[in-house]
């Protein structure tokens, strides 16, 4: 990892369309490469930040006027943080529950509601800051 | 990243549908419409040719799921082929292998349960 400081932090602000899942991902997996975690490893960071930024795409905003998806990256030296925030309609997560079953959503397409599941399975650690009114902040580590 | 492509071949009871690039939720709305055009069909296999997808979120899982679900009505049942570890990861993680989904590395293992 001689190129990349520990000390690294790289932002980026995309809108919250589902084109630019794809390529936040993309983004992320180039950075865990650099920073030498192992192919599996990659494959993990890249299914949970979508499914966080999916998430985002998918309940944060009401309207396609709206502030995007934040993506912070933090390189560490044993480590790679993310954190994934919106300043869209959040919710309670008390009232959160995992989802076991197929449920359509508004595209149309059917959901798991799997993906804080897969978060918490593919990541070392996942916190979520969310109150209704509040936005949604996802921060989740992956060790190297 | 692959450009997004489906393909479907049919023959006699089996259906095979055949994915290229990324399964997210960007290219879910297409791979809906075909699984969907397939179902009605009411094949008693169908087979998600997933050899060329490296990628698979929930919203893609969610997919298949349903698909399952719809085919499982008309006694048909879905296989899917994939030798990408994070592919079968993926549905793995999403229990979706213990009952509705069969994971499978080459076609001929669904036509030996006939």
């Amino acid at each position: 990892m001689s190129t990349l400081s520990k000390t690294d932090h790289l932002i980026f602000e995309v809108p919250a369309k589902s084109d630019y899942v794809g390529v936040i991902r993309l983004a992320i997996s180039g950075i865990a490469s650099r920073m030498e975690f192992t192919i599996e490893k990659i494959e993990d960071i890249k299914i949970a930040i979508s499914e966080a930024c999916t998430n985002v795409v998918l309940y944060a905003y009401e309207n396609d006027d709206n502030p995007g998806i934040n993506v912070t990256c933090s390189i560490h030296i044993d480590k790679l943080e993310i954190c994934i925030s919106d300043k869209g309609k959040g919710f309670n997560l008390d009232d959160y529950v995992e989802k076991q079953e197929v449920s359509q959503n508004e595209l149309g397409a059917s959901s798991l509601g799997l993906g804080i599941t897969f978060m918490k399975n593919l990541m070392d650690t996942v916190e979520i800051e969310t109150a209704p009114g509040e936005g949604t902040k996802v921060t989740m580590t992956k060790l190297l | 990243m692959l450009e997004f492509q489906v393909s479907t071949n049919t023959s006699n009871n089996q259906q095979i549908i055949k994915i290229d690039g990324d399964i997210d939720i960007h290219t879910i709305a297409s791979l809906s419409r075909s699984l969907s055009n397939l179902i009605e069909q009411n094949p008693k296999q169908l087979i998600a040719d997933l050899s060329s997808v490296g990628y698979i979120d929930s919203t893609g899982l969610g997919i298949f799921a349903h698909s399952a679900e719809q085919l499982l009505k008309n006694n048909g049942k879905l296989y899917v082929l994939s030798n990408s570890d994070t592919v079968r990861k993926a549905f793995e993680i999403s229990g979706l292998t213990k009952n509705h989904i069969t994971l499978i590395q080459s076609v001929s293992e669904c036509e030996s349960e006939e």
